[in-house]
């Protein structure tokens, strides 16, 4: 009998009232916003910095769950589909007259200057398409050999973008448009109602709104018809298949959903970061978001969230509250800083991979589990016989669902 | 409907508590401090001048990112010392950039965007790259601790030192004008990145204007584990001058699987391929046996260069465990040129970041002590013009000159004929 079964069948709480359920939720949400806003206002270009760059890192990171934690699909190729998300954008929507120094000559840059509206989808859908392209080859592969496929992606891709100057700015990169109406560009300082708004702002409730689109989406999709076939491929092709998945379609649907927010991730992030070599969209990158969905967890729109806090927010968190740097710094125990992080980020991994396989959202449905058992025990023990507005039997079942999910998730990395 | 009046009302009141938030944060104008005009990055309180350091504390390229930074420390640790700049202390805020990590480099260029006045020191291409549009937003100055041909096209940036490019064409306007050898094999391995590709772009001109004999171009990655294919092609191809762009971490990779071969042909280095810091290590010194290096500067320890004189005594004072390092003189020089357009800016009643960018448009020439040769900033607006020297030396390395950095001069100080006629 598994733990979560436990749970479920020994407890004998009544339904709370709807009502309760809906305000604690709500009173939860209405105190996230109010985080949120409070951090918009008060955080310095720094943090807004950091919150924007890892609110990037967590829509890449859904992306790559729709795919390899949903879907079983493993991929390393997330760099790539981010990649042509940003040259969509800055083919559509780069400046017009920009122009590379390539080998001592000026060679002119390809870019229509065209609106954000139109960039940024068609950032998603030439991405969408690309991985359409590919995910036929998922069809006849599985595991390491899909991941291979995927891996071989990242150097076409690096090869091709070096080499496609005129799109990519060659080896030297080049600028990326950023999203504007009019006069308002998100690059510069703006004034909203006589009030000044800082480009770090406006791209902070920019990303932040697809972020949310984005991951309502994902949660959303998981739940329905496509979304349990998803799962079915995942757990077991030829059982999915028996019970009348299309494989074909479930496979295809999820390269196709997953590189459509991958593109967009890609153009948002170039368009926020303003300059990118092609260089960049190598290798660690979607190591980096492999790492990020283990950490934070499989199979979880709020684990992709939680591995890019874990994966690319903590460690320049821990360089900005350490102590003042120098060259001289003895820096903490006697290593730099940059490079105890690097340190950490490895533990982690390691940690995670060896302890909780299910990420930090395991290890917080875990400790959700202990505390429900904690609550029923002490009830059974004490004179508690009425429901608990605490406890709440859909998150009993959310925990049971969600611990399954992301123990089978990772049943993928040890095929 | 009174649960979505009582909610649009409270929506309206944090609307309103909202707007009044942002308008109490938003900023304020300049100030004036004994008549000098300054705005960000200047506290004209404590007369404090704010320049931000963007450099690799930790990692492997911290090999530079430290001596580099060290030398800007050791500069303004004197001047401050002595008064400061008018007046004004120069206090440095110093960021690991983790090169080449462009993200890192970003949060950090944010994290300090709006406290100092220009970005002193910024390590590395990509990384440069990668905060000059927002340099250029914010009307921010930005010394670029590189030598990439490219940057040469941006307005706010300031560059020391003759391009990676030039360099290349230099050492082979060496090797057939002043050794003599006319048309030999030549090789080049670049890492492949943009820095490597603009040491290949000053080959490819390299071998066109001086006739050489190109028998093949190897790419390789940073941090690559094994080079070897690289090296054999090189020897395969009968190359009797290699090339390298590369970085201290991998070079010794290069002369190592050469040497493991029986290969020896005539290792050229780019500037950056070399470290002083790589010789004191028994194994790797007899790798670097007869090797060669580009470089520029003043030989450390030639105090017949008042530049250098000075800098040796602001050692003494205030970093005595110093050894002799070509990245120390570098930032030791970037320093000198970011405080001629302080005390330009200074002189002229402005610090503001505008007045900033006014005086290095006018800065000219800047006389660096005979530690770099004098650097010259054109006001033309044009690229050309904005390389500030374009001359090398060749030094050959050698184990036993531990007090000039493992380096011995084989030419003097001179502009190869490609480089002179090379267009930005």
């Amino acid at each position: 009998m598994s733990a979560s079964e436990t749970v479920v069948s020994a407890s004998p709480i009544a339904a709370p009232p709807r009502l309760l359920r809906a305000a604690s939720r709500r009173f939860a949400w209405a105190l996230g916003i109010l985080l949120l806003a409070l951090f918009f206002l008060i955080a310095s270009d720094q943090w807004l910095s950091l919150a924007n760059f890892t609110m990037l890192a967590a829509i890449a990171a859904l992306s790559l769950n729709v795919l390899s934690g949903y879907t079983g699909q493993v991929s390393l190729g997330i760099a790539f589909f981010m990649a042509i998300g940003a040259y969509t954008a800055v083919l559509l929507g780069g400046d017009p007259k920009a122009s590379f120094f390539i080998s001592g000559k000026s060679v002119p840059g390809l870019g229509l200057g065209l609106s954000f509206l139109i960039w940024l989808p068609a950032s998603g859908i030439v991405a969408a398409i690309a991985g359409a392209v590919i995910g036929p080859t998922a069809l006849r592969l599985k595991g390491f050999y899909l991941g291979i496929v995927s891996l071989a992606l990242i150097f076409i891709g690096q090869h091709i973008f070096v080499n496609t100057v005129r799109l990519t700015g060659g080896p030297g990169g080049r600028s990326f448009p950023s999203p504007a109406f009019g006069e308002f560009n998100f690059s510069r300082q703006n004034d909203i109602l006589g009030v000044a708004v800082t480009s770090n702002q406006e791209f902070f409730l920019l990303i932040l709104l697809i972020l949310v689109l984005a991951a309502i989406f994902v949660g959303n999709v998981m739940r329905t018809r496509a979304g349990r076939a998803f799962q079915a491929v995942r757990d077991n092709e030829t059982s999915a298949a028996i019970i009348g998945v299309n494989l074909f379609k479930a496979k295809m649907g999820a390269f196709i959903f997953s590189s459509f927010i991958a593109g967009v991730a890609g153009a948002l992030f170039a368009s926020y970061t303003s300059y990118i070599q092609p260089n960049y969209w190598g290798l660690l990158l979607s190591i980096q978001y492999v790492a990020a969905i283990i950490v934070g967890g499989v199979a979880s729109v709020w684990g992709s969230i939680l591995g890019a806090v874990f994966v690319f927010a903590l460690p320049q968190i821990f360089d900005l509250l350490s102590p003042p740097q120098t060259t001289g710094s003895p820096g903490l125990f006697g290593i730099a800083v940059g490079d105890l992080n690097a340190v950490v980020y490895g533990l982690l991994i390691i940690v995670f991979l060896l302890f909780e396989p299910g990420g930090v959202i395991g290890l917080i449905r875990r400790i959700q589990l202990l505390s429900l058992r904690l609550n029923h025990r002490l009830r059974k023990g004490g004179e508690l016989t009425k429901a608990s507005p605490d406890l709440e039997p859909d998150a009993q079942f959310e925990v049971e669902s969600s611990t399954l999910s992301a123990s089978k998730g990772t049943e993928m990395f040890d095929e | 409907m009174r649960l979505k009046k009582s909610f649009q009302s409270r929506a309206v009141v944090f609307l309103a508590l909202l707007s009044l938030f942002i308008a109490g944060c938003a900023s304020s104008g300049g100030t004036s401090s004994g008549g000098i005009k300054t705005d960000v990055g200047v506290d004209a309180g404590t007369k404090t001048i704010n320049l931000g350091i963007l450099t690799p504390l930790s990692n492997s390229a911290k090999v530079i990112g430290i001596p580099l930074t060290r030398g800007i420390e050791v500069f303004f640790k004197d001047i401050n010392d002595h008064g400061g700049i008018d007046g004004f202390k120069v206090n440095l805020i110093e960021k690991d950039n983790n090169y080449p990590d462009t993200q890192q480099q970003t949060v950090q260029y944010d994290a300090i965007r709006n406290q100092v006045l220009l970005i002193a020191e910024s390590l590395g291409t990509p990384t440069t790259f990668a905060i000059k549009d927002r340099a250029d937003s914010d009307n921010m100055l930005v010394g670029a601790a590189t030598l990439s041909s490219a940057l040469a096209r941006e307005t706010h940036l300031i560059l020391l030192g003759t391009p990676y490019r030039l360099q290349v064409e230099n050492a082979f306007d060496y090797v057939v004008n002043k050794v003599g050898d006319k048309a030999p094999k030549v090789g080049m391995i670049y890492q492949n990145d943009e820095y490597g590709q603009d040491g290949l772009t000053g080959y490819n001109e390299a071998v066109k204007a001086y006739g050489l004999q190109d028998v093949g171009q190897q790419a390789f990655t940073f941090g690559a584990a094994d080079v070897s294919a690289q090296v054999l092609a090189m020897q395969a191809a009968g190359a009797k001058y290699v090339f390298l762009t590369s970085t201290p971490s991998d070079t010794p990779k290069f002369l190592a699987a050469a040497a493991k071969i029986g290969y020896a042909p005539q290792w050229i280095m780019q500037s950056p391929s070399f470290l002083a810091a790589l010789l004191a290590n028994a194994q790797l010194a007899p790798l670097f046996k007869g090797t060669w290096v580009v470089g520029q500067g003043a030989t450390w320890g030639d105090t017949s260069q008042p530049g250098m004189k000075a800098m040796l005594d602001d050692i003494t004072k205030y970093a005595s465990d110093q050894q002799p390092d070509g990245f120390f003189e570098f930032g030791y020089t970037e320093a000198k040129i970011i405080y001629a357009i302080l005390k330009k800016a200074a002189d002229s009643g402005d610090l503001t970041r505008a007045g900033v960018y006014k005086a290095f448009q006018g800065i000219g020439t800047i006389d660096l002590g005979g530690l770099y040769p004098k650097t010259t900033y054109g006001s033309s607006g044009s690229p050309n013009d904005r390389v500030p020297t374009r001359d090398n030396v060749i030094y050959s390395v050698d184990a036993s000159a531990a007090s000039t950095g493992f380096v011995t001069p084989l030419s003097d100080d001179f502009v190869g004929t490609a480089a002179q006629a090379s267009q930005f």
